[in-house]
């Protein structure tokens, strides 16, 4: 294991020496140094010329300056990083590379997530239903968001999720046949998605139906849009619900105890809802506080789940906990969007709460709920933009290994001994289908920081990838070396990752071999 | 089902009931409540988008002379004289400029009472002695080539050898002010005397944004430790006075880059400003808001409480941006899609107008190629009019109905070589060069004559151009047919690095942008004389540049134009090159915005920034 890690960091280590050596020459060879000098009209161009040269010590040949570049970026090791400077800015690299990276954190992280566990579970619903319509309308679609480009859709994204909807926010009403329409598409849905015989689709269809439109009749009549929150009764709803469906994926409903088990922690969750708006009221909240909030809920899920004891109390206690982390975050969310009102008059946002560019809205001086409610309300368009693009790929890898899984033998052994469905397809097939996933993924993530370009330029995000962007339309070699050095680092780790990842998941390798 | 648990349950479930009783103090939590809405009510804000972010509060050196700088600095600060929409010159706020002697030159500078920095310091005269030493060079006690060994290895150029003293920053004209400067008693006067008469005087010293520069007294603060204004003031005009290299080296320190930064700088002295505009906020990359400035005592009354400068470099998200109501006025890069964008708009105003930067192509004189005469064995006769007839093919007219009228309808070809159109001077210069009548463009016969008159049988001329900038492979292609017709031989040597290529002899004719950074009239010196960095192309005439010398000394307007006017036609005559047109600038502004101008130099659309309105 220790000779495994050793090898490893000793080949990455050479591995990025000679590529920062060959990019370094390469980029010093393609970059124009002087290229704002070129249309320059100053009377004084030569002069301007010369300082530039000493500026960048031109004079030194380029495998001297990537020593001394070196000498500097090794300095990181022992603490005292030396990157360089942006030229152009006058700027030290270091005092860049924090902010870029915490932005495209920020950008990235609820992106995956979403991604993942979202396509994971239509590939897996798309599987079992082979070959069905709703088999082909997934595959339709997600061949069709793979295909598009980017920047196309986050143009449409500002123009339709920003442009329009803010303007559909000051006025919300929506014809009947829109709403008529939306029903009878989501009941299609639902019941491809449940399948069954035509006795039991055409109930899931009615009642899909009649459920969606209730739902977005109630949001329009109430003119819920403007002041979106969930209140004591939507959070309740969602905690029982989820209760039920957490424990239905996880352990299947016969488990008694794991059912009680996340009801009582759903019902908690309720009794809790009063005092946590009291805490959030009088205390100054934070990251920190919600962590431990959250620590705390998966606590008090944990101990629900073994106090209810019998045969296996932590499949309960894991049951429990979920259902805790899912209400604790339908909290979150309530008590941000309580703030929506407010947030939505403020002057600096006059009525137009989802915002195309930036981060966050420049002099909005608000509380940590308010300042949480504007990073979402700039997140949401960055990260659909992201989440349609990677989710079609997770949703073909996951449909295509869970189909190969449950055409094995061993899946036929475990329908032939009478294991229930659920059973089968969560315990037996998904498990084995997530290994080809666990190597994707991670690589994924590194993409994700390093590649995020197009969406960090078009939507005003100052991430890595515009760091990187930037510096390369201001011929600024260090701040591309930082880049260079950061991305295969995190290239080489999310590798070394996905090997661990596997030999977890999978009892046959051994990160040894 | 064990009892034990449901009494669990049903005990959590009454203790959860008794919490809930107490109703948080917030009210019932629906998002509807009474909110404050803020508490800016009745301020008027305005969101400017830019393509680039602020990094510098010194324009004045090599590196922060950016347009990206220029436009806060242009609101943050007082100046002596700025530029209207005319481009004409007009006085600023912080005093007046006069000329009280002829010969030798003499300009005198004189503060109003009211000029003050924010901190309350008065501007005076140690303000503008230390904007002038700096750019003059000579404090300098080391050539450019000796810093180079005191540089990092960044080549940053903060930490120099002790008592070397090097600004980082350089101008013709204050250069010719060779001595220190008369001072008047309380210091709100101040005289300097050129050693030789200088064409752009009036617009050497505290011109648009660059103000009056730096603070000094901040300046000392920082690089001496001197706390009290007064005492910074005097210890920086003694140390320019007395040339007390240790100190000054400390100064030229500070004044090169201790004013750079890219978020909101910790140290406020950073900030201190004369202009009626304080940075009150700066998110790296992303946004820089002024405010205006409550203790602002100066005659300029704005009339937008806060300016917002938000970055995005892409023009289209800026125009949807604009849509959205998060941008209010932007200028993003003209294309024709953009525009269309924009029009689409309701509530939004769309200008275009001519930008700073002009097309052009340029021969190449000393390469060997179809242009120089050497190719004939010398003869400088037959050289001319393969460059005439070359000229006389590019296509003017056509290039400028086809690409820019749909993007700026008010578009006219540029005849001069020195003036953009709409400046003082243009209309003289362009009836005297007779560049109108001599390439009036696509002239394929008269072209096909000058070359059987030079005896030259399709000469293959090799064209250089951004190849990667669509609207320049557009203009090569229309070139290519005209000149083709009338007997050339075009080779299309389009290469995205064209920029380093300049000069190098690979090529023989090209197409590229000037960029014009004010209406000096010697700017255009460093393009036409010979062996100038500018000048590519190898030209070299003995009258241009004696026309040049002359031009340097001389100060009369009119006398200036006639000059410019002579060597314009010396450069037609010869087939320097043509120019085409100006570049197409676009203003987008909603219509919560009322008067919104632009002027043709920096910094474009915030010249009137006092006029703005917004509802």
């Amino acid at each position: 294991m220790i000779r495994f890690l050793l090898r490893r960091t000793l080949s990455t280590a050479l591995v990025l020496l000679v590529v920062t050596f060959v990019l370094y020459l390469l980029l010093d060879y393609t970059l124009d140094y002087f290229f704002d000098l070129r249309q320059s009209t100053a009377p004084n161009i030569g002069q301007l010329y010369e300082a530039r040269a000493q500026l960048l010590d031109l004079d030194t040949p380029a495998v001297v300056r990537y020593f001394q570049w070196l000498a500097g970026a090794s300095g990181c090791l022992v603490g005292m990083c030396d990157l360089g400077t942006a030229w152009y800015l006058g700027q030290d690299v270091t005092s860049q590379l924090p902010g870029a990276i915490v932005n495209t954190i920020k950008l990235v992280t609820a992106a995956t997530v979403f991604a993942i566990v979202i396509g994971v579970f239509i590939g897996l619903v798309s599987a079992i239903r082979q070959y069905t319509g709703f088999d082909y309308f997934i595959t339709f679609l997600s061949f069709l968001m793979y295909s598009l480009p980017v920047f196309w859709v986050a143009v449409l994204l500002k123009q339709y999720g920003a442009i329009e909807f803010n303007n559909f926010l000051a006025d919300p009403t929506v014809g009947w046949g829109t709403i008529i329409t939306v029903s009878l598409v989501s009941g299609l849905l639902w019941m491809g998605a449940l399948g069954g015989s035509s006795r039991r689709r055409i109930p899931v269809f009615i009642g899909a139906a009649v459920v969606t439109f209730a739902v977005v009749w109630f949001i329009l009549a109430t003119g819920w849009l403007n002041s979106p929150s969930l209140g004591i009764v939507g959070v309740g709803l969602t905690g029982l619900a989820a209760a039920v469906v957490l424990t239905y994926l996880s352990t299947g409903l016969g488990n008694r105890r794991a059912l009680w088990t996340s009801l009582t922690v759903a019902v908690v969750g309720i009794g809790l809802y009063m005092p946590l708006q009291n805490l959030f009221w009088y205390v100054e909240m934070s990251w920190l506080w919600m962590l431990l909030l959250l620590v705390v809920a998966i606590g008090i899920g944990l101990a629900v789940g073994l106090a209810f004891r019998g045969r296996d109390p932590w499949v309960s206690a894991r049951t429990g906990a979920l259902v805790a982390a899912v209400m604790s975050f339908f909290v979150f969310v309530d008590r941000v969007f309580q703030g929506w009102g407010e947030y939505s008059r403020h002057p600096a946002i006059n009525g137009r709460p989802i915002a195309t560019i930036g981060a966050e809205t420049p002099n909005l001086a608000g509380d940590f709920w308010v300042t949480n409610l504007d990073s979402f309300t700039h997140l949401l368009l960055p990260s659909i933009a992201l989440i349609l693009i990677s989710l079609a790929s997770y949703t073909r890898y996951t449909r295509g290994s869970m189909l190969e899984v449950l055409g094995q033998d061993y899946i036929r052994t475990a329908r032939a001994k009478g294991l229930p469905e659920r059973t089968v397809v969560m315990r037996h097939a998904l498990r084995n289908a997530l290994l080809p996933l666990a190597s994707v993924v991670p690589v994924d993530i590194i993409t994700m920081i390093g590649g995020a370009v197009i969406t960090e330029t078009i939507f005003g995000w100052s991430g890595m990838g515009k760091l990187f962007i930037d510096s390369m339309n201001r011929n600024e070699l260090d701040p591309i070396m930082a880049y260079i050095v950061i991305t295969g680092l995190l290239a080489v780790v999310a590798n070394l990752v996905a090997d661990f990842l596997y030999a977890v998941l999978d009892p046959r390798i051994r990160v040894n071999a | 089902m064990n009892k034990r648990y449901l009494g669990i349950g049903a005990g959590l479930a009454a203790a959860a009931m008794v919490l809930s009783a107490c109703t948080p103090p917030g009210g019932d939590g629906g998002g509807d409540g009474e909110g404050e809405g803020g508490g800016e009510g009745g301020s008027s804000v305005l969101n400017v988008g830019w393509n680039e972010a602020f990094r510098s509060m010194n324009t004045e050196t090599t590196n922060g002379n950016a347009v990206a700088n220029a436009i806060v600095t242009y609101l943050m600060n007082e100046n002596f004289k700025y530029y209207d929409d005319n481009l004409e010159l007009q006085d600023g706020n912080l005093g007046t400029v006069e000329q009280v002697s002829e010969d030798p030159l003499q300009v005198k500078y004189t503060f109003a009472d009211d000029a003050t920095w924010s901190d309350g310091t008065p501007v005076d005269a140690a303000d503008i002695v230390l904007h002038w030493a700096a750019k003059s060079q000579k404090y300098n006690t080391e050539s450019a080539e000796d810093v180079a060994e005191d540089r990092d290895d960044e080549g940053e150029v903060t930490e120099q050898d002790e008592g070397s003293v090097f600004f980082d920053s350089a101008s013709p004209g204050s250069a010719l002010i060779e001595e220190f400067p008369e001072i008047s008693e309380d210091g709100s006067e101040v005289t300097f005397t050129y050693s030789r008469p200088f064409a752009d005087w009036e617009i050497e010293l505290g011109l648009g944004a660059d103000g009056i520069g730096l603070p000094a007294h901040i300046v000392a603060k920082q690089a001496l430790g001197e706390e009290d204004p007064a005492a910074a003031k005097q210890a920086v005009l003694d140390a320019f006075e007395g040339e007390d290299s240790e100190a000054l080296s400390e100064i030229a320190n500070t004044w090169n880059t201790g004013f750079n930064f890219t978020s909101m700088p910790e140290d406020e002295d950073l900030l201190v400003h004369t202009g009626p505009y304080k940075m009150t906020d700066f998110a790296e990359g992303q946004y820089l808001t002024l405010e205006a400035d409550e203790n602002y005592t100066g005659p300029t009354e704005v009339g937008v409480d806060q300016v917002t400068y938000r970055i995005n470099g892409d023009p289209m998200a800026s125009v949807q941006a604009v849509e959205n109501g998060e941008m209010d006025l932007i200028q993003p890069q003209s294309t024709s899609d953009v525009l269309s964008a924009a029009e689409e708009l309701e509530g939004v105003t769309v200008e275009t107008e001519d930008g700073a930067t002009y097309e052009h192509v340029d021969l190449m004189f000393d390469n060997g190629g179809p242009f120089d005469p050497e190719s004939y064995g010398g003869d400088e006769e037959t050289a001319k009019l393969v460059r005439q007839a070359f000229l006389k093919t590019v296509p003017r007219e056509q290039i400028i109905d086809t690409l820019i009228t749909p993007l700026n309808p008010e578009a006219q070809i540029r005849n001069s070589y020195t003036m953009v159109a709409g400046s003082p001077m243009y209309d003289g210069i362009v009836e005297a060069n007779g560049m109108e009548e001599q390439y009036p463009g696509a002239d394929v016969e008269g072209a096909a004559e000058l070359l059987e008159e030079a005896g030259v049988d399709s000469p293959t001329v090799r064209f250089l151009y951004d190849d990667t900038n669509s609207r320049r492979e557009q203009q090569f292609t229309l070139i290519q047919e005209q000149a083709e017709e009338a007997g050339f031989d075009i080779v299309n040597e389009g290469d995205v690095n064209w920029g380093s290529r300049m000069g190098d002899g690979t090529y023989d004719a090209s197409l590229f942008g000037w960029q014009s950074t004010t209406t000096g009239v010697t700017e255009s010196d460093a393009n036409f004389r010979t062996d100038q960095q500018n000048n590519f192309g190898g030209f070299s005439n003995e009258e241009v540049d004696g026309l040049y010398d002359e031009l340097q000394v001389e100060t009369d307007p009119a006398q200036q134009e006639e000059i410019l006017a002579e060597v314009e036609a010396i450069l037609v005559e010869e087939a320097f090159g043509v120019t085409l047109f100006q570049h197409p600038e676009l203003t987008i502004y909603s219509d919560r915005v009322q008067n919104v101008s632009s002027t043709t130099v920096s910094p474009t659309m915030f010249w009137n920034y006092w006029d703005w309105q917004v509802s």
